[in-house]
């Protein structure tokens, strides 16, 4: 567990865009499962709300509190990359007006950034799901995912 | 809706990153992103295995893999299931990877800094488009 905030003021800033993130869970099989996530907030210093598709069946059904799971979040632009692994705290969450509002701020800053990586604009909504749920998870550790020799790095918490 | 490894051929193009999720022998997730999903027959797909230390290191210990790909003209997304049969240093499959990194990497000024170490040859358990926005608009 961590002792000091593994999701610093710089980082509450970086998960919010324009980055592509994504929920993973394992089943009690150990079978893994990656699920794209629409929207991030860090909640404090060591929580984060993620929305997935309330069509994501496999990975809401593998995330119950007290399972391992990992969020992995990566600027589109430069492809800086955070990974964050830990447990789930909550999950399949109803949408709210607020997570509304989350998903088109994301879907606003990806789709501006999306041209320097070769995406058109215009098609970015397509990849957004019809409704969400949130999922609320506790990070326990920190790794810098960005690709390259230091890839898997882990990160200690910021005091 | 589920898919055969030919029916996603956008995929196997290398202009969107791809991601593998795997689970350590104890259940811990782990996600990485993968630059480059190659078709390698009707029931095989390769990834390349550049600075994936702890994805193989879980691979070894659970074969199961979960990959999340894209195809770039319509941003139709797609989740394989997969299991990890072979590690390959050499033969076509390997060639046709190095190349195909090579010429990403000279693109993007990375020539020598991408090195590929090795081709995972995964066989496809289960290929399904993920439903959103523009797989509704189209129906």
């Amino acid at each position: 567990m961590s002792l000091g905030a593994l999701i610093d003021d710089e980082l509450a800033r970086f998960v919010r865009g324009p980055v592509a993130s994504f929920l993973a869970t394992a089943d009690a099989l150990g079978t893994p499962d990656a699920a794209r996530v629409y929207g991030v907030v860090a909640i404090g210093g060591d929580r984060l709300r993620v929305l997935i598709s309330s069509d994501a069946e496999t990975a809401l059904r593998n995330a119950v509190p007290g399972a391992s799971m990992a969020v992995l979040v990566t600027d589109i632009t430069n492809y800086r990359s955070v990974q964050w692994k830990g447990s789930i705290v909550e999950a399949n969450v109803p949408q709210t007006p607020g997570d509304l509002a989350l998903i088109d701020e994301y879907l606003q800053r990806f789709a501006a950034a999306s041209p320097l990586v070769g995406i058109p604009s215009d098609v970015c909504w397509r990849m957004f799901p019809l409704a969400t749920v949130a999922v609320v998870v506790q990070a326990e550790e920190m790794f810098d995912q960005t690709p390259g020799p230091a890839a898997g790095r882990r990160v200690e918490a910021s005091r | 809706m589920t898919l055969a490894v030919d029916d996603i051929a956008g995929c196997y193009e290398g202009e969107i990153p791809a991601l593998m999720c795997t689970s350590s022998a104890d259940g811990t997730p782990n996600l990485v992103h993968i630059s480059q999903v190659f078709r390698v027959d009707a029931q095989h797909v390769a990834i390349s295995n550049q600075f994936l230390d702890k994805s193989i290191a879980n691979l070894h210990s659970n074969p199961l893999a979960t990959i999340l790909c894209m195809e770039p003209g319509t941003m139709d997304s797609y989740r394989l299931l997969v299991r990890h049969v072979r590690t390959e240093g050499e033969g076509p499959t390997f060639t046709a990877v190095r190349r195909s990194i090579e010429a990403i990497a000279a693109m993007t000024g990375m020539s020598g800094v991408f090195a590929l170490r090795a081709v995972e040859v995964l066989r496809v358990l289960h290929v399904e488009q993920i439903p959103s926005r523009g797989t509704h608009a189209d129906r």
